[in-house]
């Protein structure tokens, strides 16, 4: 499911990110990669403020549609 | 002389480490992207050694303006040391960085920054380890507390000339065969570079391929191991990369840090209520409300009341008045002292009060945490017109000067925003107009209590209008940015922070009052008390003023003014000394109307105003005042940043026609009343309908813009 979907409070990990190259590498420098674990803090239409890697960001809808992610905890491979 | 870069990610503390370090008192607050230009320092132990304090960046791929600073300071200088300042609340983000910076080749100290919160916490770093696995040296700091910096600085003392780092590569063997194949292709740089460039030629990082001659073959021999490396991998090779960082980072953290805190901590359940969906915006209404309730009208306005009607009215002119009696004074230079100088930056001083309270309060909400909030609270809003959550800042720091406004634009992203940005910026009323609203509120409504906030309302508005006029046309269209923002965590903010932050905005304008505005008064003194009579210049009775050359000049200007309502000549040169600084417009009213008599009680000037405005005339002033182009340092600050003087003359002259419509259609309806419909009505009725049009018809270019970007896909 997308990141602006998912449930509050769950742990829930990133199974894919879709979008160009520099979209995915601002992700990634801020933390977002295939396979880490997210967790959303707070939700307000669609723009999510969410703790991954220990920080918590704010992203809007935009951000947040192109990432995937499914319920379940799991450490990093 | 050694350089010293101080990096990091935003937020982390680097300022606070530089000031420690260098003595300097820059300016720091608890949110991404308050430095958003290097600083220059000398470490106080030794000033052979440079201290450069960067803007914060997450990697050295840069997006926004204040990260290509940084990075283009970084690669492109030379820097003899990296002090890498690493936020220990946060460590495997941080580190990110910090395995590029290590890749650079420049030597790296890595300053393990709040590792006091780390402690309170619970948590344990294992710094032996840590630096061991980096290969550099790694000293635990507490910028805040003052604490480890002196190891610090003895650690990169030592190190600053050593070049023979031991090469270690954080790389599995999958990625590092492909990183020596195109080493070996690179021939221009020296050893220690080289994985940096192999790595930024298989991104085919374009600010790097800038700067390398390469022979074709060359190039053809790496693109073709690019293909190879992404047909391996099955991804591109910036992920590929990002993801060996993270896979060696998780792995060096899970060695090193022990960590005794799981679940929800106070800072998350702080932001399930303060950005919750039904309570973020009655939240942070109340919160501006009462910042500006409390700073304009009750402490703020006691104090502000007491300076301007016994300080610089019953206290300070009687007594220099009489002191200058007594030195038995020429009248002209007594007449300069006291209805020049102290008639025109008394009106100004007389306001300080009420902008350190101002400066408290915005300092308190900056220290504390809000201050990011608010930007993802009002990007939803924001959206709707046009400018992104990031564009509140600049404008929220507006209100306090609208130049460090104008600067904190740098952190937004698209170009396009944050020019739309920094025209709109300063329509919000900064505190130099505070004067201006409460000399008019005072003078002419009797202090009503809707005209302060109607002219923060009025500076949203136009904000607003302008968004959505702006976007439309073809020089602004496309979407806002989208709004990605790290959140710090909320703490108490720090007293001595939060004093020293508003002294220094507040000095600053004490500062002001005491070189631009004094010369200021001194001039307008001159030019109001002279003019030329019977063919020679001679000093005027307090019953000539018309015939000065300020008179000469503002009458000339007058007409112009005169479908706003404020065709006198006093107004009209109030409206263009307000031009050097938005302080003047009070102090010349000050010396104007404050001639001859010192006034009894500080209303003197009001009723001299009340006499030469109507309430229509004067609100119509107002807005034009606190609309139209700022003050020079603004201007000043407007050009710095748009760069270009197309921009800079687009913006500036944006400006004016706004106000100026704006304050003709205001004074022309209120007019209607009065008159009855006349000719200028009609013009005012067209400039409105116009201005309804701008704001209501369909984006023209969006289509055509949809169906070339789906052309391009």
């Amino acid at each position: 499911m997308l990141l602006t979907t998912a449930p509050a409070g769950k742990e829930l990990r990133i199974y894919k990110i879709i979008g160009k190259d520099d979209v995915r590498s601002r992700l990634s420098d801020m933390g977002f990669t295939e396979g880490s674990c997210v967790q959303i803090i707070n939700e307000w239409k669609g723009n999510v403020i969410v703790c991954i890697r220990d920080a918590r960001i704010a992203l809007d809808k935009t951000w947040a549609n192109r990432i995937m992610v499914c319920e379940g905890k799991g450490e990093i491979e | 002389m050694k350089t010293i870069a101080l990096a990091g990610n935003p937020n982390c503390g680097k300022t606070t480490i530089f000031n420690a370090m260098t003595g300097s008192s820059q300016y720091i607050g608890n949110w991404p992207g308050v430095t958003v230009e290097k600083k220059e320092g000398r470490w106080k132990g030794d000033s052979d050694i440079k201290l450069i304090d960067l803007p914060g960046i997450y990697s050295l791929s840069p997006y926004s303006l204040d990260e290509v600073i940084a990075r283009n300071f970084l690669l492109n200088e030379n820097v003899d040391l990296i002090v890498n300042v690493v936020d220990a609340t946060n460590l495997e983000r941080n580190l990110y960085l910090t395995t590029q910076l290590l890749e650079t080749g420049i030597p790296v100290v890595v300053a393990l920054n709040m590792m006091d919160l780390v402690k309170n916490h619970g948590d344990r770093i294992h710094i032996e380890e840590l630096a061991v696995q980096l290969h550099c040296p790694v000293i635990p700091v507490s910028g805040l507390k003052n604490e480890g910096l002196d190891t610090l600085a003895d650690t990169f003392v030592k190190d600053i000339g050593r070049g023979d780092r031991l090469h270690f590569s954080i790389y599995s063997e999958n990625i590092q065969k492909y990183l020596r194949r195109v080493e070996g292709v690179c021939s221009f740089c020296d050893a220690a570079k080289k994985e940096w460039y192999a790595i930024k030629l298989l991104e085919k990082d374009e600010k790097t391929m800038e700067h390398i001659a390469m022979i074709n073959a060359d190039m053809q021999q790496i693109d073709s191991m690019r293909e190879e490396m992404k047909a391996e991998f099955d991804d591109d090779i910036q992920s590929i990369i990002a993801d060996a960082r993270y896979v060696y980072i998780s792995d060096l953290v899970a060695k090193t840090y022990t960590k005794t805190r799981n679940g929800m901590c106070l800072s998350d359940r702080i932001d399930s209520i303060v950005t919750n969906r039904v309570l973020a915006l009655p939240i942070f209404a109340a919160v501006m409300y009462i910042v500006y309730y409390v700073s304009v009208t009750t402490i703020g306005g006691f104090v502000t009341d007491w300076t301007n009607d016994v300080l610089f009215t019953e206290i300070i002119p009687p007594f220099v008045e009489e002191f200058l009696i007594s030195l038995d004074c020429a009248a002209w230079l007594s007449s300069l002292i006291l209805d020049g100088i102290i008639a025109g930056i008394g009106a100004v001083l007389g306001f300080v009060p009420q902008m350190f309270v101002l400066f408290f309060f915005l300092a308190l909400l900056e220290d504390c945490g809000y201050m990011a909030r608010i930007a993802f609270i009002m990007d939803r809003i924001f959206r709707k017109f046009g400018l992104s959550g990031k564009s509140f800042i600049p404008m929220l720091i507006g209100t306090g000067c609208g130049v460090p406004g104008i600067m904190a634009s740098r952190t937004i992203e698209n170009e396009k925003d944050r020019r739309m940005t920094i025209m709109t910026t300063t329509f919000i009323p900064c505190s130099a107009k505070l004067p201006i609203i409460a000399l008019i509120a005072g003078a002419l409504f009797d202090g009503a209590s809707w005209v302060a906030p109607s002219a923060y309302f009025i500076g949203i508005a136009a904000i607003v209008c302008s968004g959505i006029i702006l976007k439309k046309t073809r020089l602004f269209a496309g979407d806002p940015s989208p709004f990605i923002m790290e959140l710090p965590a909320y703490h108490m903010p720090q007293l001595k922070n939060v004093l020293l932050s508003m002294w220094e905005r507040g000095s600053s304008f004490i500062k002001k009052a005491g070189t631009i505005i004094l010369l200021s008064t001194i001039v307008i003194w001159f030019a109001s008390r002279f003019g030329i009579d019977d063919g020679a210049i001679v000093m005027l009775e307090e019953e000539e003023l018309s015939k000065s050359f300020l008179a000469v000049l503002g009458s000339g200007m007058a007409p112009l003014f005169a479908p706003l309502g404020w065709g006198n000549w006093q107004a009209a040169v109030a409206a263009i000394t307000g031009l050097v600084a938005k302080e003047n417009v009070v102090a010349t009213f000050g010396i104007l109307f404050g001639f001859g008599e010192v006034a009894e009680d500080g209303v003197e000037i009001w009723n001299a105003m009340a006499l030469s405005f109507t309430a229509a005339s004067a609100f119509s002033f107002l807005v034009f005042n606190l609309l139209c182009a700022p003050c020079f340092a603004a201007m000043g600050a407007i050009r710095r940043e748009m760069n270009h003087t197309k921009w800079t003359v687009f913006a500036i002259g944006y400006q004016c026609l706004f106000a100026y419509l704006a304050s003709f259609v205001i004074y022309q309806f209120a007019m209607i009343s009065v008159y009855g419909f006349t000719m200028m009505s009609a013009l005012a009725v067209a400039v409105f309908v116009l201005f309804v049009y701008l704001l209501f018809r369909k984006p023209k270019s969006k289509e055509k813009q949809q169906q070339k970007e789906y052309a391009k896909a």
